[in-house]
């Protein structure tokens, strides 16, 4: 059994050798996979900048400003509304 | 040997945040835990200055307490966003401290945005109920579109007397709130007879242009 299994990988690592490829395509694929960690990774800095922007900072203004206002007038509905 | 400690720059704009989603928590931020402290309690005192007025029985002066204890809650939020901004401009370096941590931060964000709500939904069950009324039942006393603010206490240490204007729930409707006025006791005998209101055979005389000038409770 285990000779059959062994007759056949070798069988196809002979074929794809008749396979054609482009050119390098394995430094291309490789570089790809190099790449690809950096795409999930927390950059500290990178948050820090983003967080740091003008249009978060604008909208976490906004949006601490809506939570106050919105708890006085929540409050007030609740408490003077038939 | 050098002390360990962190130091950090106040930023205005995260003091003032930090006021906005809760009250005195941008002092907090700046280091001033007392002052923060008590904004953070005082911004919720709206509270229990509705209850305490409405066990002291002041009917009369609940819709002016109710709107001072919210003015004052507007009042205080604006000034503890101010001032933490102004507080935190001034800072250069500083020391941080023990209680200087997000998660702390956080929990007292939660306690601002959800206590005082949930206080206020409270009140309204048990304590202060406004009502605007649909009908002239009443009329000339109180108008169709009238506001009235019920004062749900009043019966927990005295009661219901004749004359008195009360809210209650229609028994066979529980959906429904009625106002009416009180003009008998249980035990007593009620009759109409030639258009006269009879209480205990008696004509009950109640002049209209008084009506309003009663006191209105629950």
């Amino acid at each position: 059994m285990k000779n059959e299994q062994e007759k056949i990988y070798n069988e196809w690592i002979r074929r794809r050798q008749f396979v054609p490829v482009p050119e390098g395509i394995s430094e291309r694929v490789m570089s790809k996979i190099a790449k690809q960690p950096a795409r999930g990774r927390f950059d500290l800095p990178v948050a820090y900048r983003i967080l740091s922007s003008h249009p978060v900072q604008w909208a976490a203004a906004l949006g601490a400003l809506s939570l106050g206002l919105f708890r006085l007038s929540y409050i007030t509905t609740v408490l003077l509304s038939p | 040997m050098m002390p360990d400690c962190k130091t950090s720059d106040r930023n205005p704009l995260i003091a003032c945040l930090l006021s906005m989603a809760a009250t005195g928590l941008g002092h907090i931020y700046c280091g001033r835990l007392v002052k923060g402290l008590i904004l953070f309690f005082a911004s919720f005192a709206f509270g229990p200055i509705i209850v305490a007025a409405a066990n002291s029985g002041a009917s009369n002066l609940m819709l002016a307490i109710v709107i001072g204890s919210l003015l004052f809650m507007l009042v205080l939020y604006v000034y503890a966003v101010v001032d933490s901004g102004l507080l935190a401009r001034k800072l250069r370096t500083y020391q941080l401290k023990d209680y200087n941590r997000w998660y702390l931060y956080l929990l007292l964000i939660v306690v601002a945005a959800s206590y005082p709500t949930n206080y206020a939904h409270s009140i309204r069950s048990h304590v202060l109920q406004a009502f605007k009324v649909p009908s002239v039942s009443m009329s000339p006393g109180i108008l169709p579109g009238d506001h009235i603010l019920l004062n749900k206490t009043i019966y927990k240490t005295q009661a219901p007397q004749p004359g008195e204007v009360v809210i209650f729930t229609y028994p066979d409707d529980r959906r429904l709130n009625y106002v009416k006025r009180i003009v008998a006791m249980p035990g007593d005998t009620v009759e109409i007879r030639d258009n006269v209101l009879l209480v205990n055979d008696r004509p009950l005389d109640v002049p209209i242009d008084q009506a309003s000038a009663l006191d209105f409770k629950t």
